[in-house]
């Protein structure tokens, strides 16, 4: 019997080491992504006068209510990533959100441990979807989701960083495709572009 | 039979029209040199006697007189009264001015007589001038309830934007009622480039009530004394170092000008040229008379203003980048004092990849200069031929297709030389000479442009010259040839040191000699003690080359823009040289993990956990 018992308590652990752990991590990352449809932010009534900082990016839409890190170039010549599933990184070597040029966020699909991460949802937006981030100020700018475009991992991707028609752009970037365990990387960057409102 | 009755209004009619001054048809005027005033251009009065009749003067700007003020000092604002008078300070600037004035040559309004206001000049309205220098044998006059127009785009101008007046005798205006001028400024003309240099006295008319708005504009000089009548308001300054400035309640504003010049870079394939940009000068936010405007090239629009801190901005064009350069800071703002004359220049820098991109690719952006030489600068005797030859160089590091040279004011550019390898594509390091000739009737400043192309991207550069007709004044005429050390840099961006080579290519030595760029910090304001200058005198002599460098570092792709300025003869020579260094796109980001990574650990620890579990079993057996 108390074999039995001990049996019970050690496939407890089990369960908590090797199961409900990720589990756990998982729901509380579900839970800190979820945005209310309350705290969905008032924006059309701030007037926007200068850029500061990104500071968060919100997209009711797929629930993501994100602080935004800044990255520039990695050594590979790539943009960089953010630190954890639940950050964006905004590529602090170009424009910021709302100036003219090509704004440019990036942020995780898919993390350690099948723990969730914060664009793994970013295939659902379409066009008209809104993007909104809030800078080190508290202004707000209101982003409209243009188009979705798939590009090879090594594609040229100046029109990503780049714009030439004077306006300002929001565009996020993430992974998607097969996974190939080799290079460590998925085969296509998905990019959605959006225009400031 | 009808009679003709005639009385005598119809008699005063026929006369003023019979004598009425007319220069028709294609008329040829002589230019207007503006004299150097030197330290005299901060003072409202130089005089050696100064008399205050009937009530205090208010004068803008500073004041000097070795005797005086008779029965009421003036009201000094913005400036302070010194006496006496210096020959140096004083003296000295006011005969190189008279000088000036009295040896250039002068279109003549005789022998009708000196009424300004009944002259016809081409088409235009009596008593309406363009810019130009006029001479009246005797005295020259402005009658009473009339006003003479300096209209700065009036037909049969000169091309530049001075106006001088002289005569062998008086300059006299009539009484007016209050605020009625004698004299007004049109379409751009500046306070600041009218002069006055009678033989004789100068006298204002007086007016019937103080005026808030000048009834007289212009800078009067002479040795043969100056009045104002009571309540005159001049706009200008009363000189007159030998003799006596009487006043009598007058306002007299030293003028101060700001000339907004318009700058447009269309490296990579703009199209916009100055005049579709709306420029606004302000001051607290509010447009000052004739803001806002379209933009003007080289020499620009000029506004009289009071001293104070001023704003210069522009309806935004989302395809430019919009610099400040010149007097103006890096946000347009621009304090003047009185008595100052400030270039401010507006550059709109065409947006290659977007105003702050990361870059488009590493193709690397053409680097072409233009030089533009007029012979001679100067025709002292009138109008006459002129040839332009023009230097289109690749200073860059790609070879260009497609170069031209193009001319505001001479059409007929033609090739020379230069294409030794008849290769028709300007090799990096080539030089080819254009020439064109034409007939300069009136001074007159032109600009040149040069193009070339490399892998689909359009560059120019241009240069501005001008040539002075009716007077022996040689104008400056400065070259700046700017080349960064690298073209293209990677995603990360990194340091670009740029080179700067101001040279003289006129024929007479240049002061105060400026250079600055708008995206480049520590360029020296005004040159003083290059080791370039040879003979030490501080001038740019046209044996000698300034060099400088400016490092910055860039995170983007830029087009930044270095200005030379120079000086001579009263003249002000500015040339321009812009790059671009494209700063590459990054590659997109790898922001995945592998699909599996979460499934093995899950396994890794179910396999922990089982082994846990059999050790505590087989333990628990064991015991």
């Amino acid at each position: 019997m108390q074999l039995k018992n001990m049996s019970k308590r050690t496939l407890l652990i089990a369960a908590l080491v090797g199961v409900a752990l990720p589990a756990a991590l998982q729901s509380s990352v579900k839970e800190r992504t979820m945005l209310p449809a309350e705290n969905i932010p008032t924006l059309s009534k701030q007037e926007q006068v200068s850029f500061g900082l990104p500071a968060r990016l919100k997209i009711p839409g797929i629930s993501v209510d994100d602080g935004v890190e800044q990255v520039g170039v990695t050594s590979e010549g790539e943009m960089g990533t953010p630190k954890g599933p639940v950050g964006v990184a905004w590529f602090s070597l170009g424009s910021r959100p709302g100036e003219v040029g090509s704004a440019v966020i990036s942020g995780h699909y898919g993390w350690k441990n099948g723990i969730p991460a914060v664009f793994d949802n970013l295939y659902k937006l379409h066009p008209g979807d809104k993007l909104y981030v809030e800078d080190e100020n508290g202004i707000i700018t209101t982003f409209v989701v243009r188009e979705l475009r798939r590009y090879g991992e090594h594609d040229d991707a100046s029109n990503v960083f780049t714009s030439r028609d004077g306006k300002a752009h929001l565009n996020l970037v993430t992974c998607e495709g097969v996974w190939n365990k080799f290079s460590k990387s998925y085969s296509k960057r998905l990019v959605v572009f959006a225009d400031k409102e | 039979m009808k009679k003709f009755k005639f009385n005598k209004k119809s008699i005063i009619a026929a006369l003023t029209i019979s004598f009425a001054g007319t220069l028709l048809g294609p008329v040829t005027l002589l230019a207007a040199t503006a004299p150097v005033l030197g330290t005299n251009s901060t003072y409202g009065v130089v005089s050696s006697t100064y008399t205050g009749n009937v009530a205090a003067t208010t004068i803008t700007g500073n004041i000097c007189y070795t005797s005086g003020p008779g029965t009421f000092a003036p009201t000094i604002v913005g400036g302070t009264l010194t006496t006496p008078c210096t020959s140096g300070t004083n003296g000295t600037p006011q005969a190189t001015a008279l000088t000036t004035l009295n040896t250039q040559a002068c279109t003549a309004i005789t022998p009708v007589g000196g009424a300004l206001d009944t002259w016809v000049i081409g088409s235009n309205p009596a008593g309406t001038f363009p810019p130009g220098c006029y001479a009246v044998t005797g005295a020259m006059t402005i009658t009473t309830g009339t006003t003479v127009t300096l209209d700065a785009t009036a037909s049969g101008g000169d091309g530049g934007n001075v106006w001088v007046f002289k005569s062998t005798g008086a300059l006299t205006t009539g009484a007016s009622t209050a605020g009625f001028p004698s004299v007004v400024l049109a379409n751009g003309a500046s306070a600041t480039n009218v002069f006055w240099a009678p033989a004789a006295a100068a006298t204002l008319g007086a007016n019937f009530a103080v005026s808030a708005t000048p009834t007289f504009v212009g800078t009067i000089i002479t040795d043969a004394g100056i009045t104002l009548g009571h309540f005159a308001n001049l706009l200008g300054r009363a000189l007159d170092f030998a003799t006596t400035v009487t006043t009598d309640a007058n306002i007299i504003t030293v003028p101060t000008t700001l000339h907004v010049v318009k700058l447009v870079v269309n490296t990579g394939g703009g199209t916009a040229v100055a005049g579709d940009f709306n420029v606004n000068v302000k001051l607290a936010g509010t447009d000052v008379a004739n803001s806002p405007a379209v933009g003007v090239v080289t020499p620009g629009r000029s506004y009289a203003l009071a001293a104070g801190t001023y704003v210069v901005s522009e309806t935004a064009n989302p395809s430019y980048t919009t610099t400040f350069s010149g007097a103006c800071n890096s946000s347009g703002s621009v304090t003047l004092a009185v008595g100052d004359d400030a270039i401010c220049t507006v550059i709109n820098t065409y947006n290659i990849a977007g105003t702050s991109g990361g870059g488009s690719s590493f193709a690397i952006l053409p680097l072409i200069n233009l030089t533009k030489v007029p012979s001679p600068l100067a025709l002292p005797a009138g109008p006459g031929s002129v040839t332009y030859t023009y230097v289109a160089k690749n200073i860059g590091v790609v070879d260009m297709i497609g170069a031209w040279v193009k001319d505001d004011k001479c059409s007929d550019v033609k090739y020379v030389s230069g294409d030794t390898n008849t290769n028709n594509v300007l090799n990096v390091k080539e030089s080819w000479t254009y020439a064109c000739t034409k007939f300069v009737s009136q001074t007159e400043t032109n600009t040149a442009t040069a193009h070339g192309q490399s892998s689909g991207w359009d560059v120019y550069d241009t240069a501005n010259a001008t040539v002075v007709v009716g007077s022996a004044l040689v104008p400056p005429l400065i070259h700046l040839e700017k080349v960064p050390n690298v073209f293209a840099l990677p995603a990360s961006g990194g340091p670009v040191t740029y080179s700067y080579l101001v040279t003289n290519i006129g024929t007479v030595p240049m002061s105060d000699v400026t250079i600055s760029d708008d995206k480049c910090t520590g360029l020296p304001t005004r040159v003083a003690g290059h080791p370039g200058d040879l003979n030490k005198n501080d001038l740019l002599d046209t044996n000698e080359t300034f060099q400088f460098t400016c490092q910055t570092n860039l995170t983007k792709t830029t087009t930044n823009t270095g200005t030379a300025t120079g000086h001579a003869n009263g003249f002000t020579s500015v040339d321009y040289s812009s790059a671009t260094v494209i700063v590459a796109a990054p590659g997109l980001p790898n922001t995945g993990f592998s699909p599996e990574s979460g499934r093995n650990i899950s396994i890794f620890a179910g396999l922990f956990a089982i082994s846990i579990f059999y050790y505590i079993v087989r333990r628990k057996q064991t015991v």
